[in-house]
């Protein structure tokens, strides 16, 4: 069996005082997409933040491809193959869309030419938009512009952070029924998500976290059969 | 003022006690002149760390007022042969009016806007200044002021005005120690800490900074009246901008202590250059670079070091906790003896939208008192804005909301805090540095802060005894009372929230608003919370036996496990709309939040 | 005076104005912080020139990229003394730290120059030109045109270069450029570079009319200051307006004598340089007071 994509053992975060991951062990394989489930406040984003670098952990160490990246500024990871679609979109607002997906390229005018038309194949909604200031797009656009911007670097693990964040459920399916076309390029994908059934679907595994701390993990099918998913969020 | 911010005033006052017994034995005239004008800038600075220091806005207009104050007494003295004694009130009271005047339009503004707005004030100041020969004397002012003169009697340079100058100090500086140590140094701090939680617990914000603006502007122009009769010359070079970059470095260097931390400002930033002489030109150029590092590597000032230093030689043990004492029956609620079952929270068509987003829409509940209300709904769906526009720091598009049967729509968020709505927000906010006692006894006193209260301080004030008294009382029903005079930032988490909870039980309030209670709580905590919120409910169930009256909680909440054992009904928000109402069994079962939550393929599951 | 020369020289002083507010403006964007040091820098911009044009006898024009060189160095020195240090503190160090800055630079320039004004050689030539029968001067032309030239490459930077891509997107999201793989602390310096260069153009351009003095500070960075609040706080455009409206007002109000001669009786002393700042004062602070976010609306768009 190959080495996992990404690998993290043990992570403690912490914001001050407060225990936001707790002990986390998880792993990924190449190609493989995840989705990540928990209701808010579980921790899912501030996993994803330590994966890119935004937040430190107290403990525990991660690594991508083998190499320890956990003391690397997010720019490091960023360039070393990790895509991250943060939570709630953050577009760059004054930006048009084109610019948006450009200035997260890196290589030279040709290059970055290539990379923004495949953004544009996999959103075509996009193309139209291309000379529109991000601040002014719908919040569909929007996500579906900041999933393309997170891509441009030709990424090897793209991090989705709440993908389906206040959009309707239509546009939610447009979203991320996205994600299979992504990972038969070879990219993988870890979905976090508060809308478990749509991210069962799309992701093969899953990872439940309960404030802070890995509940149960299995593949999606099993897990979207048991009762476990709708206790976590909902008890009863 | 703790016993160790005591101990460091008492050295500093020995230290420039000998300092001033050397110069006056062996300094020159102008040795004492000079230490007579740091005595006018201590003033200053005592004065602007009211609106710098404990209202924390960045003001730039210290140095207009200061300049006014020159000018009426300059002015009064050399058309009309005014004496300085008899101009203090107009020089004191010119700089005030103008506060006031321009504190209305001005002082609500944010940072920025306020900086600018002060430094063009302070422009047009300057520029009528030079413009109105008639009065002013132009650009080249006037001179022959005359010196010192109160009551009648001349006082001479030298140690007689330098007694009157540090003497005047001394009496500006108690003032401001006193007005400063009681409930409203607490409640500037709480300002400072987090306005808006500050509003939350009663506390009028925009009053306190208007009172700050004022009281800086009264001493300035005390300080410019001072100035002008000792250097006996009135010039716009006091109102330009170098007075007032004086008065901002002697602040930060001084740090946010009011007292030791002006005159040590003044002592320093006067003599500095005075004995940096020796560099010749230089010396402005060094006092550039002092605050420069100053900024960077003394966050609290020079002060604020001192007394880390002193912390850590000399730990001061924590003095016995005043005793306890239970709340008296409930006054604040309305004359009905029998609160139960009225409605006491009743909200109508309530909407909101921020941009294009309907953050609320059409949203109606009803909480009766005594009763638990469960609000929850996915990330995003509302709950927070519900809060903020309850408790009045959003207005809402279209709706109403009515409490006790009044409408507090639209109303200020203090008031509505004094009405009886308390709430705890999903980050607890509180003065870190105060002791847990004093943050919550500033809740108790939020409505009653005004000047002359804290001017008749004592230093055994029943008011404040009485406030730390209740509020020793409700850690103890919170499970905190060991934490009483422990300084808030060295709270775990947990406790944190549970003196947040008893800071707005200090409010005595009829409804309790809480958003996210449980976040960031271990099993054992959470299950601690619940039990101590059902009492907190319904006291009947002998918990404390005392005479307490049930509070209505409307509980914000995604931990289902916390909230359904506690909640009486739930509501579920999605989208801003409510989907679901009902018992929590119901609620949860509710196919409308099962997709909302988890998805629709969920919702559709066996 | 002819409305030719009055809108010459309306546009001359607007153009460096304009320099200074986008120079400004840039720091704001970037860093979320008050430079209180713009100002000083435009003065040693100025006294830069003079000594460019002493030392190496060369017009203006040649002097001006060898200046700007010069100054984007010291911007890049700036930041890191008085805004890397204390990046992590509240905005109100930073204004501290760089109010420190400025008495630095002032009194330096001080102790360098002396307390009297200097001029600076002019871009091209101090001549006159005759267009449509008013007589023009060179320099305010060359002025215009200098500073078009500067803010068009500005511009173009800007809009059409990665690096330019990276600078705004940085001031608009500095979490999420770093999460794309941006340097974001390279591109702060850098923005402080740019800035400072533009103020460094600044000073070059106004220290011939207007002769430069170590004080001379203070009075940019309130108009830089009060321009951007105008304009609207962090927009681009609203700075150069802003530059362009207090520039308008700086120049007609005082000739309003000139324009309408003998209409206004004896009241010429309504006039004078300083009450024509006063007025613009008074104007500014109801504009304030009546809508802070500016002509242009806070740019609350360009910050998420």
């Amino acid at each position: 069996m190959s080495p996992p994509l990404l690998d993290i053992a043990g992570l403690d975060v912490a914001y001050g005082e407060i225990s936001a991951v707790q002990g986390v062990t998880l792993s990924l394989g190449a190609g493989e997409a995840a989705a990540l489930l928990g209701a808010n406040g579980a921790g899912k984003s501030t996993l994803m933040k330590a994966v890119i670098g935004l937040v430190r952990p107290r403990a525990g160490r991660i690594l991508l491809d083998g190499q320890d990246i956990t003391k690397l500024p997010p720019q490091r990871r960023a360039r070393l193959g990790i895509g991250y679609c943060p939570e709630g979109r953050r577009t760059f607002p004054g930006l048009t869309v084109r610019e948006n997906l450009l200035v997260a390229c890196w290589g030279n005018a040709a290059a970055q030419r290539k990379r923004v038309d495949y953004a544009f194949s996999l959103f075509p909604a996009l193309a139209e938009k291309q000379a529109i200031l991000a601040w002014s797009l719908s919040g569909g656009q929007q996500q579906m512009l900041a999933i393309g911007r997170s891509l441009m670097n030709a990424p090897r693990l793209l991090l989705l952070d709440e993908p389906s964040l206040g959009l309707s459920p239509r546009l939610t399916d447009e979203v991320l029924d996205r994600i299979p076309t992504i990972v038969t390029e070879g990219i993988s994908v870890l979905l976090a998500e508060q809308n478990a059934a749509r991210a069962l679907e799309v992701c093969a595994t899953a990872w439940v976290l309960r404030t802070g701390r890995i509940l149960r993990h299995g593949p999606s099918a099993e897990l979207a059969a048991s009762d476990d998913i709708r206790a976590a969020f909902l008890g009863g | 003022m703790t016993g160790r911010a005591n101990l460091l005033n008492a050295i500093l006052l020995a230290a420039g006690i000998a300092y001033f017994t050397y110069a006056l034995g062996f300094g020159s005239g102008y040795t004492l002149r000079v230490l007579s004008v740091a005595g006018i800038y201590a003033l200053l600075a005592i004065g602007y760390q009211f609106i710098f220091g404990q209202a924390g806005a960045l003001a730039l207009s210290q140095g207009t007022f200061m300049g006014l104050g020159a000018y009426v007494s300059g002015i009064l003295d050399t058309h009309w042969n005014i004496p300085f004694g008899a101009s203090i009130a107009a020089s004191i009271l010119v700089p005030v009016l103008l506060a006031f005047l321009v504190a209305i339009p001005v002082l609500h503004l944010k940072t920025h806007y306020f900086a600018l707005a002060t430094l063009i004030i302070g422009q047009i100041v300057l520029l009528v200044a030079t413009e109105w020969e008639s009065v002013t004397g132009g650009a080249n002012g006037i001179g022959g002021v005359s010196g010192l003169v109160m009551f009648g009697q001349a006082i001479r340079p030298g140690w007689p005005s330098l007694a009157l100058v540090w003497g005047l100090v001394a009496i500006g500086a108690a003032i401001a120690w006193q007005i400063t140590r009681g409930l409203l140094g607490s409640g500037f701090a709480m300002m400072r800490a987090n306005e808006v939680t500050a509003r939350a617990i009663g506390i009028d914000t925009d009053r306190l900074r208007l009172m700050a603006f004022l009281l800086s502007a009264a001493y300035a122009g005390l300080a410019g009246a001072l100035y002008v009769h000792t250097i006996r010359v009135v010039s716009p070079d006091v109102l330009g901008f170098p007075v007032m970059v004086t008065s901002l470095t002697i602040a930060v260097i001084g740090g946010r202590l009011p007292i030791a931390g002006a005159l040590l400002g003044a002592v320093l930033v006067i003599e500095l250059p005075e004995w940096f002489r020796f560099l010749r030109d230089y010396y402005l150029l060094a006092y550039g670079v002092i605050l420069l590092l100053a900024v960077i590597l003394m966050p609290e000032g020079a002060v604020g070091a001192a007394q880390r230093l002193l912390a850590r030689w000399l730990p001061a043990p924590p003095p016995a906790p005043p005793p306890r004492r239970a709340l008296p029956a409930q006054a604040a609620a309305p004359a009905s003896p029998n609160l139960l079952d009225i409605t006491l929270l009743e909200i109508t068509g309530l909407s909101r939208r921020f941009g294009g987003v309907r953050a609320l829409d059409d949203v109606a509940l009803s909480l009766a008192s005594g009763e638990v209300l469960g609000l929850i709904g996915p990330n995003g769906s509302g709950k927070t804005t519900l809060l903020n526009v309850v408790t009045g720091i959003y207005r809402p598009d279209a709706g109403q909301v009515r409490f006790a049967g009044a409408s507090i729509t639209g109303q200020t968020t203090h008031a509505i805090a004094r009405a009886g709505i308390a709430r705890t927000f999903q980050t607890v906010s509180l003065v870190e540095e105060m002791d847990v006692l004093d943050n919550v006894a500033i809740a108790r006193a939020g409505g009653a802060l005004g000047l002359r209260a804290a001017l008749a301080t004592k230093p055994r004030d029943p008011a404040l005894r009485l406030a730390r008294e209740e509020a020793m009382d409700l850690l103890a029903r919170l499970g905190a009372a060991e934490y009483a005079l422990h300084p808030a930032g060295s709270l775990p988490y947990g406790v944190r929230r549970r003196v947040e909870i008893a800071r707005t039980l200090a409010l005595r309030p009829l409804l309790v608003l809480l958003d996210e209670p449980a976040a960031g709580l271990n099993e054992t905590e959470q299950a601690d919370l619940a039990e101590r919120l059902r009492a907190i409910a319904r006291p009947g169930r002998g918990h404390q036996g005392g005479a307490h009256q049930g509070v209505a909680l409307l509980v914000i909440e995604h931990n289902m496990p916390f909230l359904a054992p506690l909640a009486d009904r739930m509501v579920c928000l999605d989208h801003g709309r409510v989907i679901a109402s009902g018992t929590p069994a119901e609620v949860q079962r509710h196919p409308l939040v099962i997709e909302a939550y988890l998805g629709r393929q969920a919702a559709s599951a066996p | 005076m002819t409305g030719l020369q009055l809108l010459l020289n309306v546009a001359a002083l607007a153009s460096a104005y304009a320099l200074v507010a986008i120079g400004f403006v840039l720091i704001l964007n970037a860093t979320g912080a008050v430079n209180f040091s713009h100002g000083d820098l435009v003065m040693v911009g100025g006294f830069a020139a003079v000594s460019l044009g002493a030392w190496l006898k060369l017009p203006g024009i040649v002097l001006l990229p060898i200046l700007m060189l010069g100054m984007a160095a010291l911007g890049v020195a700036v930041a890191v003394c008085a805004y890397f240090p204390l990046r992590k503190r509240p905005p109100e160090s930073v204004f501290i730290s760089t109010i420190a800055v400025g008495i630095i630079l002032q009194n330096a320039a001080n102790l360098i120059y002396g307390a009297e004004s200097r001029a600076a050689p002019p871009l091209l030539g101090t001549g006159k030109l005759r267009i449509l029968n008013s007589s023009i001067s060179q320099q305010g032309l060359a002025i215009i045109l200098v500073a078009a030239g500067l803010i068009l490459a500005l511009y173009l930077v800007f809009t059409r270069t990665q690096t330019g891509r990276r600078l705004r997107a940085t001031a608009q999201d500095r979490e999420v450029a770093a999460a794309i793989g941006i340097r974001v602390d390279a591109m702060v310096a850098a923005t402080f570079a740019v800035a400072t260069a533009l103020a460094g153009a600044a000073g070059l351009l106004l220290a011939n009319v207007f002769f430069v003095t170590p004080t001379d500070g203070a009075n940019y960075i309130l108009k830089a200051y009060i321009a951007v609040t105008i304009g609207g706080w962090g927009s681009i455009p609203g700075a150069v307006l802003g530059a362009l409206l207090i520039a308008a007002f700086e120049v007609i109000y005082p000739s309003i004598p000139l324009l309408l001669p003998g209409a206004l009786g004896g009241a010429d002393a309504w006039f004078s340089q300083t009450v024509s700042s006063i007025a613009m004062d008074i104007v500014i602070l109801v504009i304030l007071v009546l809508r802070p976010q500016g002509l242009f609306g806070e740019a609350s768009r360009q910050r998420p």
